[in-house]
């Protein structure tokens, strides 16, 4: 029956840890949404009018890891650890639908990992500059890339050099891709179509191809429409990407061509130049009161990003020179898609990997120390030798304090747990351009205390081996941050494999704890009148 | 005989005894059983009320947050204070610390 409470006792404080850190997970949610929305905390941003609220934690995500001992009686004491994994988010709606500007970086939304206390905030998402200019020099410095290096449908140059037009001169700029929904709203604006040609009555026709000749109201071909991966290959029955005929009535969506040219030169309300004519697709229109194709995919990688400002753009109204938040380019990607899981680009977040090392606090008896010696005749000293676990059984009366000891256990170890986060890519947040650990992270203190580049070494568990600059066994018990090597050829095959960033968590527990169980004996009466 | 007699009593008398003295263990430990189900279910229990309570209790709307007013405290943060609850004592032999 002892054995039963012992059980009963043990199972119900693994429940008990196990609801806490539920609930304080939410609770911690609830509150980061709520401080940064209200501008208590600003995080990377500084100035007054940052006190007016951030957004990056307008949906906090809290993960909250925490490696407990198991409440247990065994004889040399707890020694296993338990993971006490918990999740929580929250919103506030302070901020949800605050204006983003140009720039604001941190802005950019962040969820948080709380591993034995250290704190890693990653960001979801990287705010990106885009030139738009048809030949790559005239791009002004400050930009991230040149839309033009990544054409589609095989090869296809991006530039459209009958864009807008004014009297009879014609003005080129760039053509973007957006998914249009399969929705009898869109059928109405012409956003939706499944056929060129009118043969079949319950097909939607699609409007004039912008090839070679654009036209106002031009769009794409049916085939391009449902070219899923734009690569310009034709359906064939190994080339599947593309939509069967049969099958794109029912399809859920499309591309969409739209010109990065802005529509309200269209109207002529905000203009100062002559009214200009788009003489192809649709533009874009990013104003205050109204937004229109303000979710395009600009650097082709079949995913849309969220523009945030359009400079500089030219007299005639065509976009040079775009800002956009992209949910690609953060420390964490979570918009993995088989396109991705096919290049063999890892899942992020917390792997599987664990490790846990023990060791003993002091020093070896080969550096000096001595258990024997008095530390009050001797200054020098030190006692503490490498004592993993100290027992001591039986009756030990003192006869100075009149203690009875039955039994001591002492235990003086550190177990450093070493945890493994797979970044999606290195945002220099952590570690520098310079492989150099930066001083804060979003406000908070870095976490990471090692950098490595691409030639270095975390020590791995697997300890691969990429290189010599950094393969050092101090790096063990210490958090470091592998930057990741996009050249690596992997040995075996001879294939470029590249690798992506990891933060190797090493958490460094102290365990002092023990017990000792005496029993009382100075108020007993003293044998023999003593 | 007699003699058999009398052992046969002692023995008795003996097993009496140190039955008497076994069940007041077992009760005793019934007892502290009973406690430790009714703490483990209890202390979920109590905790899940406190938590909900507390995310519920009225706060002061005009607060000032970052332009002034009452401080921040005083309004939805009142309600996500992190040491909502203190566990309830075990209690399996008696109520200590």
């Amino acid at each position: 029956m002892i054995f039963l409470i012992g059980i009963i006792i043990k199972q119900g404080l693994g429940f008990a840890y196990f609801q806490n850190n539920n609930l304080r997970a939410t609770r911690m949610a609830l509150k980061m949404s709520h401080e940064y929305s209200e501008g208590l905390k600003t995080g990377s941003c500084t100035g007054s009018r940052c006190r007016e609220g951030i957004s990056s934690r307008n949906s906090a995500s809290v993960l909250l890891i925490e490696d407990r001992l198991t409440a247990e009686s065994a004889k040399y004491g707890a020694i296993d650890r338990t993971p006490q994994i918990a999740m929580g988010s929250g919103l506030h709606t302070r901020n949800l639908f605050q204006e983003f500007d140009r720039g604001e970086s941190w802005n950019v939304p962040i969820v948080d990992f709380f591993i034995n206390g250290q704190h890693f905030p990653f960001t979801t998402a990287k705010l990106k500059t885009i030139c738009l200019t048809g030949d790559k020099s005239s791009c002004v410095g400050g930009y991230d890339e040149w839309y033009g290096d990544k054409p589609n449908y095989n090869g296809v140059s991006n530039w459209e050099p009958k864009c807008a037009k004014h009297g009879s001169n014609f003005y080129g700029c760039m053509r973007f891709y957006r998914v249009s929904a399969n929705h009898p709203e869109n059928i109405n604006l012409s956003y939706w179509c499944d056929t060129d040609n009118g043969l079949d009555g319950n097909l939607v026709i699609c409007p004039v191809s912008c090839d070679p000749v654009p036209a106002p109201g031009c769009n794409l071909p049916v085939e391009k429409r449902f070219d899923l991966e734009r690569d310009g290959r034709v359906l064939t029955p190994t080339e599947t990407d593309d939509v069967p005929v049969l099958e794109r009535t029912d399809f859920s969506w499309q591309w969409f061509m739209v010109m990065a040219f802005r529509e309200e030169y269209l109207d002529g309300k905000e203009v100062k130049y002559p009214k200009a004519d788009i003489n192809g697709a649709e533009g874009i229109i990013l104003h205050d009161l109204r937004t229109k194709n303000t979710r395009l995919d600009v650097d082709s990688d079949l995913k849309e990003e969220t523009i945030i400002s359009l400079y500089p753009v030219t007299k005639r109204g065509s976009i040079e020179g775009i800002q956009v938040l992209d949910d690609q380019e953060g420390d964490l990607d979570f918009t993995l898609n088989d396109q991705d899981f096919a290049a063999g680009k890892p899942v992020a977040g917390l792997t599987d990997e664990t490790q846990m090392y023990t060791f003993v606090r002091g020093p070896s008896h080969a550096s000096g120390c001595n258990p024997t010696c008095d530390p009050a005749r001797d200054p020098t000293c030190n006692q503490k030798c490498g004592t993993y676990l100290l027992i001591e059984e039986g009756k030990l009366l003192n006869p100075d304090t009149r203690q009875m000891v039955r039994s001591t256990q002492k235990k003086d170890q550190i177990d450093i747990i070493t945890r493994v986060i797979q970044l999606s890519n290195d945002t220099d947040r952590f570690c520098d351009a310079g492989s150099a650990p930066t001083a804060t992270v979003d406000g908070y203190p870095n976490p990471v205390e090692v950098c490595c580049n691409k030639n270095g070494d975390c020590y791995d568990q697997n300890h691969v081996d990429h290189g010599s600059n950094c393969v050092d066994t101090m790096n063990m018990s210490k958090t470091c941050m592998f930057e990741g090597n996009p050249d690596y050829v992997d040995p075996g095959t001879r294939n470029p494999k590249p690798l992506y960033p990891k933060i190797y968590v090493r958490t460094k527990v102290v365990d002092l704890h023990g017990r000792r169980w005496v029993t009382d004996v100075s108020e007993d009466p003293k044998p023999f009148g003593h | 005989m007699i003699k058999c007699v009398k052992d046969k009593a002692h023995g008795t008398g003996q097993a009496l005894m140190e039955f008497a003295f076994c069940m007041i263990v077992v009760l005793l430990m019934m007892y502290g059983t009973m406690m430790v189900f009714r703490w483990a279910g209890l202390d979920l229990a109590e905790r899940r009320m406190a938590h909900d309570r507390m995310l519920t209790i009225d706060v002061n709307e005009d607060y000032g947050g970052s332009g002034g007013g009452p401080p921040p405290e005083t309004g939805p943060l009142k309600q996500l204070d992190s040491y909502f609850y203190k566990p309830i004592g075990m209690n399996a032999v008696w109520k200590g610390n």
